[in-house]
């Protein structure tokens, strides 16, 4: 059986996103959340194979509080044949190591062919849970990947760094990170799909399966914590406008060369 | 805070200033001493950028170690930092020491901090600058104070003078690449 584990988490909205400024965590379960974009990418180069490769199948690993269920569901809905949830109370403030180490022991309960991921997410856009779950399941890794091609042994991946667009060939099972592509959108939830109840193919997971002590989770057992986090308010700037001619693109590539957008 | 390593994927000139930038921040006036590792031959451009600007320049075979291979890089990186002890590790924000980074801080248990824009001292705790919600926040962090600060940083964010040349001691690494890690990452075509 080949089945694709799509790492997916729900993240806020980062312009309505609530902070606790006390306790230093996003607050999660309120305001409005979206699928990660680049998740969403991975997920549906998931599902875009499973569709065309019967005996496939695509579940979603998530670590996130129970409102992001119903998130969870609609990708079933899309396509997606289970959906993991990791929920529990001890693993709130877990630093990007933490939280590494808690998925990795949720996957190790599952053989998988592939673990897609998303390269980094919205909100924390660290791009360290892939790589560092990757080392703790001893399984090739490579991120940054623009565009994939999957068979039953190996996947062909095109990375693009600054200079060039290099392919690489990972052995499977493998984790790799993609990047968010805009053209690579999830199906639509079908009409006959929308109110279907999905329960029977939701699992949650908690710490009574995966046995961590309090100490090794959360912010007690973080390698690091926040000190302090503030909003930033841009300053409104004065408009520059430039002409569509040669002089126009010297200014914009001035600009962002002065910015550090490109090299000189 | 006395020994530092910074890592460069590029080797170029740019990289170099910004990664010494942020480390003489974490030295912070005290004396102390900054290694560096690349993959070089120790004949090219990387090697003669980093000579006489570090204490220690450690070149790692590029006959055995690709920069895409992060699997391999991170346990040499991981291996030296715990043969010397090094108080910091840093590395560039660059497209393979994103992956870099991280597994080098799961091999060695230690908190990473990624694209950091800023390193301050807050009474004697180091704090690292960094954008969260997409640049809509910036956050402080802090680290467990008993293991290796790593951090990756933005090169742009780090900006100083010139410093003095150093006498540099440069090593051909010894290391091996671990025989009990699976890369699984192979390279194929290369193009613009």
């Amino acid at each position: 059986m080949f089945r694709i584990g799509c790492l997916v988490k729900p993240v806020p909205d980062t312009v309505e996103a609530v902070y606790d400024s006390k306790e230093h965590v996003l607050v999660r379960n309120r305001g409005p959340q979206l699928i990660n974009p680049a998740d969403a990418t991975a997920l549906s180069i998931a599902l875009e194979y499973a569709r065309k490769n019967p005996g496939v199948t695509v579940e979603t690993v998530t670590m996130a509080p129970r409102s992001a269920l119903p998130h969870l569901e609609d990708l079933i809905r899309r396509g997606a044949d289970r959906a993991v949830l990791i929920c529990d109370p001890l693993f709130a403030g877990s630093d990007t190591y933490v939280t590494s180490r808690i998925i990795a022991r949720c996957l190790q309960r599952r053989r998988y062919s592939l673990i897609l991921s998303g390269m980094s997410t919205l909100d924390g856009g660290t791009a360290h849970v892939p790589a560092q779950i990757a080392c703790m399941l001893d399984l090739p890794h490579l991120s940054g990947i623009t565009a994939l091609a999957i068979t039953k042994e190996t996947a062909e991946a095109e990375v693009r760094t600054e200079q060039e667009i290099l392919t690489f060939e990972a052995e499977l099972p493998a984790l790799l990170g993609i990047a968010y592509s805009a053209a690579q959108k999830l199906p639509y939830i079908p009409f006959e799909a929308v109110t279907r109840d999905v329960s029977g193919s939701m699992e949650i997971i908690t710490n009574r399966e995966l046995g961590f002590s309090a100490e090794e989770t959360g912010s007690r057992g973080s390698l690091t914590r926040v000190s302090w986090a503030r909003e930033y308010r841009c300053n409104r700037q004065d408009i520059m406008q430039v002409s569509s001619d040669e002089e126009g693109v010297r200014q914009v590539l001035s600009f962002l060369s002065e910015k550090g957008f490109i090299r000189p | 805070m006395k020994r530092i390593a910074i890592f460069l994927e590029e080797g170029t000139r740019e990289e170099l200033d910004a990664l010494l930038c942020a480390a003489q921040k974490l030295l912070r006036g005290e004396k102390g001493t900054i290694s560096a590792a690349v993959i070089s031959s120790g004949e090219d451009e990387a090697a003669g950028n980093v000579s006489g600007k570090v204490d220690t320049l450690l070149l790692l075979d590029p006959d055995r170690y690709h920069i895409w291979d992060t699997a391999a890089v991170a346990a040499a990186v991981a291996r030296n930092a715990q043969e010397h002890r090094f108080d910091a590790i840093l590395f560039p924000s660059g497209t393979f020491s994103r992956m870099t980074a991280p597994i080098t801080a799961a091999r060695l248990h230690a908190g990473l901090v990624a694209e950091v824009t800023d390193i301050r001292d807050e009474d004697g705790t180091i704090e690292l600058v960094r954008p969260a919600l997409s640049g809509r926040m910036f956050a402080g962090i802090i680290c467990r104070p008993d293991r290796p600060l790593m951090m990756s940083i933005r090169t742009d964010a780090f900006s100083c003078p010139p410093t003095e040349a150093v006498p540099c001691r440069t090593v051909r690494s010894s290391l091996e690449p671990d025989a009990g890690i699976r890369s699984g990452i192979r390279l194929g075509e290369r193009g613009i």
